[in-house]
């Protein structure tokens, strides 16, 4: 049976903006962009 | 002619496979991590492999997430761009003074015991309103540090009541960041961080003695008594802190165990790493393979825990970044961030403070102009890890950004030139890489079951 197609990018899921972000690198972002929300 | 053949592979692409599943990462993609089914991924990895009526929509797929791309387009080359900063960041030094005496403390001058006086705080956020309007910024984080700053109660309350009428209240977006070793913190900070949003960050850099050995009071005794106990009081409290953790010779073999109770509590956590070896390339290599097998045990823990959902991954190595944009620099110093000391000295880094200042708060120019015109490493004004010495090939640049500019500068001299930890970095990215892809892989099992 042909395998089900599956490409799927982290950036396809619901995200929310650093403020609320508890993740390592949002609430110690020192990054040259600032808000790096990422991960939630 | 096979229709591949019109596309390749983007250059920085890592591929690996876990669980059944492939996956894709390109440092700096919008995207993130992408998972891919195993014929889907060994069409990435070998594009010749491409089946006629059967492979058209992976291949699609794979341009739309930035995994390959036409041959005859060149690849994308980010820069920095100084009139699109929307944030910035300022490390907000209130006080020398401390109630530790950790080794490795960066803070000279510690005779000085004078916190900042109330006149410095209202130059600062002059300075800053004025930063704000010049720049049209959006959004600024605040730090603040020391020393110890929950030492100075007042002087951080009146802060963060001037932050939220000053700026919160007319629509700019300040978040104050609390940095601190944990042993003053009680219900009256708890009261404090949580009315102003604040984030918290606490040292911790082991489990017990590991700790105590680098992070004591001045009378000698260790301190992890009285910060894990803080620490449970933030998490009865409601309040998460990060974890910083700093892996130096002394406390690596603790740094397994610690990392196993951080998964374990399920508590967000920074590991850094530091040598005191200014100027002397040799010994990093021994100290690198120690903190690798340190990692590797950690990191193994961290999968099974992510397996078994018990914990989430939610930790960042040094300055590795694998979130969704690119990294020219590991850091904004000399770009987007600077260091504030509480006589109104304004610095490069607060790593940096031993150095001459790169302005002070009287000064004409905004903070940003400031960090713009430093001198104290010059060759930060313009470059960036695509035109680093050693970096610009690298698969992992725009993850790494070239590394700490201090400890380039110090160990080889300039700061545009990779980081002595470059091995550390290089290796334990794919690991990471790995563990964010097993997490991706929890959430779509957990999305794909709730729409059946």
């Amino acid at each position: 049976m042909e395998q089900e197609i599956l490409v799927l990018a982290e950036s396809e899921i619901a995200e929310v903006s650093n403020q609320e972000c508890e993740c390592a690198q949002c609430t110690d972002c020192n990054c040259p962009d600032g808000d790096c929300c990422t991960d939630s | 002619m096979n229709i591949a053949d019109q596309y390749m592979r983007v250059e920085t692409c890592y591929t690996g496979e876990i669980d059944n599943y492939g996956y894709a990462f390109v440092p700096g993609s919008a995207k993130g991590v992408v998972l891919l089914d195993k014929r889907t991924k060994n069409l990435l990895d070998n594009l010749s492999s491409f089946h006629s009526g059967k492979d058209e929509q992976r291949l699609q797929l794979l341009l739309q997430n930035g995994l390959i791309r036409y041959c005859d387009t060149p690849p994308r080359s980010p820069a920095l761009n100084k009139a699109t900063i929307k944030s910035m960041s300022t490390w907000l030094h209130i006080t020398n003074s401390c109630n530790l005496d950790c080794g490795y403390c960066y803070i000279v001058g510690k005779k000085d015991k004078q916190p900042m006086p109330l006149s410095v705080v209202k130059s600062y956020l002059d300075k800053l309103e004025n930063t704000i309007r010049v720049h049209q910024l959006e959004s600024v984080q605040i730090r603040i540090a020391g020393g110890e700053p929950t030492m100075q109660k007042k002087l951080v309350a009146y802060l963060a009541e001037e932050v939220r009428a000053r700026f919160i209240e007319k629509g700019v977006r300040i978040q104050l960041i609390l940095l601190t070793n944990g042993t003053l913190l009680n219900p009256w900070w708890i009261q404090l961080i949580k009315s102003h949003f604040m984030k918290l960050c606490i040292s911790l850099d082991g489990m017990e003695e590991w700790h105590d050995l680098q992070r004591f009071f001045k009378n000698g005794l260790g301190s992890f008594g009285k910060v894990h106990q803080n620490i449970n009081l933030c998490l009865e409290k409601g309040i998460k802190p990060n974890i910083l953790t700093t892996i130096t010779e002394n406390n690596i073999s603790g740094i397994s165990q610690l990392g196993k109770y951080l998964i374990d509590s399920n508590l967000p956590f920074r590991l850094g790493v530091y040598r005191d070896n200014s100027g002397n390339f040799d010994g990093y290599e021994s100290f690198i393979e120690k903190v690798l097998d340190a990692l590797n045990d950690c990191y193994n823990y961290y999968a099974c825990a992510i397996r078994e959902r018990r914990a989430t991954f939610n930790h960042q190595l040094a300055d590795i970044h694998l979130n969704k944009r690119p990294h020219l620099r590991s850091c904004n110093i000399g770009y987007s961030g600077v260091t504030v000391d509480h006589t109104g000295n304004v610095f490069l880094c607060q790593a940096g403070m031993d150095r001459k200042p790169i302005g002070n708060l009287r000064d004409q120019s905004t903070l940003l102009q400031m960090a713009w015109s430093q001198e104290t490493l010059p060759e930060l004004r313009e470059k960036n890890v695509l035109n680093y010495r050693n970096c610009h090939t690298c698969q992992w640049a725009l993850a790494c950004g070239g590394g700490c500019p201090i400890v380039n500068a110090s160990v080889n001299g300039a700061a545009d030139i990779a980081s002595p930890y470059c091995k550390l970095i290089k290796t334990m990215i794919p690991r990471l890489i790995e563990l964010k892809a097993l997490q991706f892989i929890q959430k779509y099992v957990t999305l794909k079951n709730e729409r059946r």
